[in-house]
C-alpha cells in the first residue's frame, strides 16, 4: 500500500482527482511541484478550474468535461497550469471518468514541446501567408500581362500599318531609297515585337485557367494539316521541309481545336528554328490504347540539360542559347499549359539526335 | 446545399405527439444529450442535431460569413422546427445552444410553445453593471487554447474533414469519436459564442420559458441566470443543486424533474 502510495506521489506526471462538483480531492507530489503549491493550498479548497487560466477554465467546462461525461475519457489536451505567482506551466492533459464518478486528470509538463509547437504554428501561418501572397502576385501578374499586351498591340498595329504603307509607297514615292528600306525594317521589327506580345498574352490566358477546354472533340489529322500549311513559308525560308509520315483521318481526341493548333504551331516553329538547313522536321500522329500521340521531331542540337530540367517552365531560357535564338521562349510553357487544360500532357522524348516533343491527348470515345 | 437532415445530422427518436428539440452548446455535439433524452423518450418525439461545423454535421455546409453570428444557427434550428416539429414544440438548449434556441423562439412564437435554457448566458463579456463573467482578454485566452490544441486536432481530423478518400480508416475511427470539431470552425464558433451579445433579444421572447441555473457555474454565473429570468417577460428561473456547467450530463435526473414539471404546466 505504501509502495503504491509512493508510485502515485512520485509518478512522472501530475495527478488530480475531483468529483462532479469540481472540488479537488487528491493531488500527487509531482502536481504540487509543477504548480509550486502545498497540498493544504489545494485539496478541498480549489476547484479543478482554478488550476488553469480563465481561457483554460472555459475550455475545461465547454469541451473537456462534456466530452469526459459523454465518452468517459479525453486525450491530449494542450493546457497551461497556473502555479504560484501566476507562472504558467505548459502541460499535456489526459482525463478519465472513473466508475465511481470521479474525474482523474494527468498532467505532463511539455515546456520544450510547446515551444516547438508554437514554432510550427508560426511557420505554418507564415507559409500560408506566403502562399496567399504568391498566388495574389501571380494573378496580378497574369492580369497585368493580359492588359499590357492588349495595350501594346494597339500602337504596334499603327506602326505596322503605316510602315507598310510607306514601304509600299502607297501615297507616292518616299524619296530616298534608304528611308524606304528603314520603313521595311520598322515593319519587320514591329511584327517581331507583336509576336512576342502575343506569346505573353497567350501565356497569361493559359495561366489564368479561364474556360477549361477539355470537353470537346478535335480531329487531329485536319489540325496537323492546317498547322503544316501555316508554317510552310517560314519552313521554306529556313530551307526546312515538314514531313508527315502517316495520316489517320479517324484519329479524334478530347481537346479544343484552337489550342491544339496553337500547340502544334509552337512546336513546329521551334523545330524549324532549331533544324539545320536541309534537314526535315517530322510531324507525326499515332494512336495508343487510350491516347492520341502527336510528335514533332527535328535534327537540331536537341534540348540542353538545362532545358530538360526546366521543360515547360515559363521564362526559362537556356542561358547559352538566348543570344542565338529570337523569341520569348514562352512557346513550350504556353503549349504545356494549353495541353494540361485539355486534359493532355506535353513531354520530351529521348532521342539520339535532335529534339522530339510529344503531345498526348485522350482518345475521343 | 445538403438536405437539412444530413446538414445538421438530425436524429429523431422517441414516441409522442409533442416534440422536444435539443440544441447542444459550444465544444460538443448532440451526444451530450444521451443522459437526459431517455427521460422523455416515452412521452415525446425527440429531435437531436449538431450545429453546422460540429459533430457529424456536413462541414461542406459551413460558410465562415454565414455562421459569423448566432442568428444563422438560430435560422437552422427554425428550419429543423419546421421540418421535424410535430404537436407542441419545446426547444431545449444548453449554454450557447440555449441562446440559439432563445433566438429561434423569439422569431417563431407561434411554432414554439416552450423554451428550456440550461446554463444560459446571452452575453459572456462584462459590460458595465452587467457581469457576464469574462473580459475580452479571457476570451482571447480561450481562443489561444483552441489554437494550442490545433495541431493535435488538425493532425487527426483535418484529412477526414477534407474528405481524404485515400484514408478511409480515419473516417471509421472518427465515426466512434465524440464531439468532433474542425479546429478552424471551432475558433469561429468560439468567436460567435463568446463575443456575442443577445441581451437585446430577451425582452422579445414571449414564449413560456424556463432557465436552469447551476450552482457554482464557472461559465454562466448566478448573476446571469437571474438577469435572463428578470429580462424575459415569461421566464421562470430554477436554481439547481447540481454544480458546474453541464447538469444535463452530471445530474440528468434533477434537470429532467424540472423540465417535466415545467412541461406539465403548459
Amino acid at each position: 500500500m505504501s509502495a503504491l502510495f509512493d508510485y502515485f506521489n512520485e509518478a512522472p506526471c501530475g495527478y488530480v482527482v475531483c468529483n462532479y462538483d469540481r472540488i479537488i480531492r487528491r493531488v500527487n507530489r509531482t502536481l504540487l511541484d509543477l504548480v509550486e503549491l502545498a497540498e493544504t493550498d489545494i485539496v478541498e479548497k480549489m476547484s479543478i478550474g482554478d488550476l488553469f487560466d480563465v481561457g483554460g477554465k472555459i475550455f475545461l467546462e465547454s469541451r473537456v468535461l462534456p466530452v469526459l461525461l459523454t465518452a468517459g475519457k479525453i486525450d491530449e489536451i494542450a493546457c497551461n497550469l497556473v502555479g504560484r505567482a501566476g507562472v504558467e506551466v505548459p502541460c499535456l492533459m489526459h482525463g478519465k471518468l472513473t466508475p465511481s464518478d470521479e474525474f482523474v486528470f494527468s498532467f505532463f509538463a511539455i515546456r520544450e514541446r510547446r515551444r516547438f509547437e508554437r514554432e510550427i504554428q508560426t511557420a505554418r501561418r507564415d507559409t500560408q501567408n506566403a502562399l496567399e501572397r504568391a498566388e495574389a502576385a501571380q494573378r496580378a501578374k497574369a492580369l497585368f500581362f493580359a492588359s499590357m499586351s492588349h495595350e501594346m498591340r494597339t500602337p504596334l498595329n499603327a506602326i505596322i500599318g503605316f510602315s507598310d504603307i510607306m514601304a509600299m509607297e502607297l501615297f507616292g514615292p518616299v524619296g530616298n531609297a534608304r528611308y524606304k528600306s528603314y520603313a521595311g525594317d520598322i515593319g519587320r521589327s514591329a511584327h517581331h515585337l507583336l509576336s512576342l506580345i502575343d506569346d505573353l498574352l497567350d501565356l497569361s490566358r493559359a495561366e489564368s485557367g479561364a474556360d477549361p477546354t477539355g470537353d470537346k472533340i478535335v480531329e487531329i489529322d485536319e489540325v496537323l494539316d492546317e498547322a503544316a500549311r501555316t508554317v510552310l513559308p517560314i519552313a521554306a525560308a529556313a530551307g526546312v521541309e515538314i514531313v508527315r509520315h502517316s495520316a489517320d483521318q479517324r484519329l479524334r481526341a478530347v481537346g479544343e481545336r484552337r489550342s491544339l493548333l496553337q500547340i502544334v504551331l509552337n512546336l513546329l516553329s521551334n523545330a524549324i528554328k532549331m533544324s539545320p538547313n536541309g534537314k526535315p522536321v517530322l510531324l507525326d500522329a499515332a494512336r495508343t490504347a487510350h491516347h492520341a500521340c502527336i510528335t514533332v521531331r527535328d535534327q537540331g542540337p536537341g534540348f540542353s540539360d538545362f532545358m530538360r530540367a526546366k521543360f515547360g517552365e515559363a521564362y526559362a531560357q537556356d542561358p547559352d542559347a538566348v543570344a542565338t535564338h529570337k523569341g520569348t521562349g514562352l512557346g513550350l510553357a504556353i503549349s504545356k499549359r494549353l495541353a494540361a487544360r485539355m486534359g493532355g500532357n506535353l513531354s520530351l522524348a529521348d532521342t539520339r539526335t535532335g529534339a522530339a516533343v510529344i503531345l498526348k491527348l485522350q482518345l475521343a470515345k | 446545399m445538403a438536405p437539412l437532415a444530413s446538414r445538421n445530422a438530425v436524429n429523431v427518436a422517441g414516441s409522442g405527439e409533442d416534440t422536444v428539440i435539443f440544441a447542444h452548446g459550444f465544444g460538443c455535439d448532440q451526444s451530450v444529450w444521451r443522459q437526459l433524452v431517455p427521460y422523455f423518450e416515452g412521452s415525446h418525439r425527440i429531435v437531436c442535431f449538431d450545429h453546422v461545423g460540429s459533430g457529424m454535421s456536413e462541414v461542406s455546409a459551413y460558410a465562415k460569413d454565414r455562421y459569423a453570428t448566432l442568428d444563422s444557427y438560430a435560422q437552422d434550428m427554425l428550419e429543423i422546427v419546421e421540418a421535424f416539429g410535430g404537436g407542441t414544440v419545446t426547444l431545449v438548449g444548453h449554454s450557447v445552444g440555449a441562446t440559439i434556441a432563445m433566438l429561434a423562439a423569439a422569431e417563431a412564437p407561434k411554432r414554439v410553445a416552450n423554451l428550456v435554457m440550461i446554463a444560459p448566458s446571452p452575453c459572456y463579456l462584462n459590460d458595465g453593471a452587467y457581469r457576464g463573467g469574462f473580459s475580452r482578454n479571457d476570451i482571447d485566452q480561450l481562443l489561444e487554447y483552441l489554437e494550442s490544441n490545433y495541431i493535435g486536432w488538425s493532425a487527426a481530423y483535418a484529412p477526414v474533414i477534407m474528405g481524404n478518400p485515400a484514408r478511409p480508416e480515419l473516417a471509421a475511427e472518427l465515426g466512434e469519436s465524440f464531439c468532433r470539431m474542425d479546429p478552424e470552425i471551432a475558433k469561429d464558433f468560439a468567436h460567435a459564442t463568446f463575443l456575442s451579445d443577445c441581451r437585446a433579444m430577451l425582452p422579445n421572447v414571449r414564449v413560456r420559458s424556463l432557465a436552469l441555473q447551476c450552482s457554482n457555474d464557472a461559465i454562466a454565473p448566478a448573476f446571469v441566470g437571474d438577469y435572463v429570468a428578470r429580462t424575459m417577460p415569461n421566464c421562470r428561473l430554477a436554481i439547481l443543486r447540481a454544480t458546474g456547467h453541464c447538469p444535463h450530463q452530471s445530474a440528468p435526473d434533477e434537470v429532467a424533474a424540472h423540465m417535466r414539471a415545467f412541461l406539465a404546466q403548459s
